[in-house]
């Protein structure tokens, strides 16, 4: 029996309304329902596991502290996004991140399709890192969470320009970047 | 090297935060309730001593207090927990079966419809098809003589 | 359907796009039916579609959810999103004679408002067939229509209530019904799904 869009909506909105009156096993459900997307974004931004689950956990926190603000299953996930992205920034100010990582640190290998090069998603991940915070979570937001420019500028709280000429630098210097650790990289072995 | 788009989403695609991580942040979240609870919790005034030694007893220092009144929220906290774990059951196992009879229902209403419109063509096609054969008599009349 | 019936169509849908605007509510289009319930007892088969309100929804929800580049779905579809009510009585008989004039007169009478026009009649006194087809005008819209087959051995109203796209629906595909296959399962069943708003 297939199970529709609108029944799936129901039953997070259940979920919703029995975690804002104190059930802890709703909330436990929402927990797990979006914690692929917070870990992720955490992580794709911070390039750290132990960070990035930190981060997610500070998050949900968060969401339980304020889970009466919570109007909707569609705006919990703004919420979580925005709240996540928010923490991501103050997280990259603190350690000072902008810098460019050695191979050593590169990040686990991703799950790749058959199509896909491993070493070109690693070095993709590693270009990723060295983008200031904000152009990172815009790329982030696009490609992870497939959002579009007037989503992410909520999100973000950016003017909708602004988003789609960062998206634009943004993958203008992945493309830099990646160029420049091919050339690295040759240049170690040659 | 060139990239696509989808190599960039492949890159970024969701991650699974590993095993485990639901119930460390659940027990995060908990810690939290506790330490909330303790925090706005004030210590009880120390009583009178109107009869001296007798009302003594009740007169706890801070610290045990906080331990008691830790204990007990403790222990409230694991009763009402359970509590709410069994009724959220109960209430998640009646809205699946609300949902379960709404596709059915749902499932059974357009079995109707596609029906309903089925009948409706044959009907439609049936009246027309008199009417025309009524329109044109003489064609009917060449092919009984064929 | 052979040429003179699809020529036949395409002049009954010019009819009834060439209409100019009347306004009019789909309760004006929804036919009271139910004095022919009593004709169930002498019926040999009987079929009874109600089919309106959150019910027709659910189905129009389900139809419209199913993924498919099937142009024959695509026709479903297109059909039942601007319905609003499918009522079907339909009485098979062993016997002739076992509905009176006065039953169809009763769903005749509630067709007489200059809203309604009669677009196709075909009456063969010989074999007792009246059968009629009416159009309820909304403006520039079908807001609803009624085909009524009385013969000697069937009586049948259908009553479509909503924009019915007349030329779909008579070159919708017999395959997408839940089967002729099937059609001993569905038609012999007596029927019913109500729905109270």
């Amino acid at each position: 029996m297939e199970q529709t869009a609108a029944f799936e909506d129901d039953r997070l909105k259940l979920a919703l309304n029995l975690a804002v009156k104190g059930d802890g096993q709703a909330f436990e459900d929402l927990v797990r329902e979006h914690q692929g997307m917070v870990f992720s974004i955490a992580y794709h931004f911070l390039q750290d596991r132990s960070l990035a689950e930190d981060l997610a956990q500070e998050v949900f926190l968060e969401l339980f502290q304020t889970l009466d603000r919570i109007q909707s299953p569609a705006h919990l996930t703004y919420w979580l996004r925005r709240v996540t992205a928010n923490r991501c920034i103050d997280q990259g100010r603190k350690k000072h991140r902008r810098r460019e990582m050695a191979l050593e640190e590169a990040p686990e290998p991703v799950a790749s399709s058959p199509s896909a090069d491993p070493m070109l998603l690693e070095r993709l991940q590693q270009s990723l890192a060295v983008l200031p915070e904000k152009q990172r979570l815009v790329v982030i937001m696009r490609f992870q969470e497939g959002l579009g420019p007037a989503e992410i500028a909520e999100v973000l709280e950016m003017p909708v320009n602004t988003v789609k000429s960062t998206l634009h630098r943004s993958l203008a210097e992945l493309r830099k970047g990646l160029a420049r650790k091919i050339r690295e990289v040759r240049y170690a072995f040659f | 090297m060139h990239f696509s788009e989808d190599d960039l989403r492949e890159a970024l695609k969701r991650k699974d935060p590993g095993e485990g991580f639901t119930q460390r942040t659940m027990a995060r979240v908990n810690q939290a309730r506790v330490n909330q609870a303790l925090a706005e919790g004030t210590a009880p005034p120390a009583a009178k001593k109107v009869n001296g030694k007798f009302l003594a007893w009740w007169t706890l220092r801070p610290a045990w207090t906080v331990v008691v009144a830790a204990v007990l929220l403790l222990a409230c906290g694991i009763g009402g927990y359970q509590y709410s774990e069994y009724r959220h059951a109960e209430e998640m196992r009646i809205a699946r079966a609300k949902q379960q009879q709404l596709q059915q229902e749902a499932e059974r209403a357009r079995d109707q419809a596609i029906m309903a419109l089925e009948i409706a063509r044959a009907k439609l096609n049936h009246v027309l098809q008199h009417a025309q054969l009524q329109a044109e008599p003489s064609d009917k009349v060449r092919r009984q003589r064929l | 359907m052979n040429h003179g019936t699809r020529t036949l169509t395409r002049i009954l849908v010019s009819f009834v796009l060439c209409f100019s605007a009347l306004r009019g509510s789909a309760q004006d289009a929804k036919l009271q039916l139910a004095n022919l319930d009593k004709l169930s007892a002498k019926a040999a088969r009987v079929t009874d579609v109600t089919l309106d309100g959150s019910l027709l929804q659910f189905a129009v929800n389900m139809i419209q959810k199913i993924d498919s580049e099937d142009e024959d779905v695509a026709q479903l579809q297109s059909i039942i999103k601007n319905l609003k009510g499918i009522y079907i009585k339909s009485f098979e008989f062993d016997e002739a004679s076992q509905y009176s004039k006065a039953d169809v007169d009763g769903i005749r009478s509630q067709l007489t408002s200059p809203r309604w026009s009669k677009i196709v009649q075909s009456i063969e006194k010989r074999h007792n067939e009246y059968d009629e087809i009416y159009v309820l005008k909304n403006g520039d819209h079908v807001g609803g229509v009624v085909i009524l087959v009385a013969e000697a051995r069937e009586l049948t109203v259908v009553n479509l209530v909503g924009e019915v796209p007349m030329d779909k629906v008579a070159s919708l595909e017999r395959h997408l019904a839940p089967g002729e296959k099937q059609s001993g399962k569905n038609k012999q069943k007596k029927e019913s799904g109500h729905d109270q708003e």
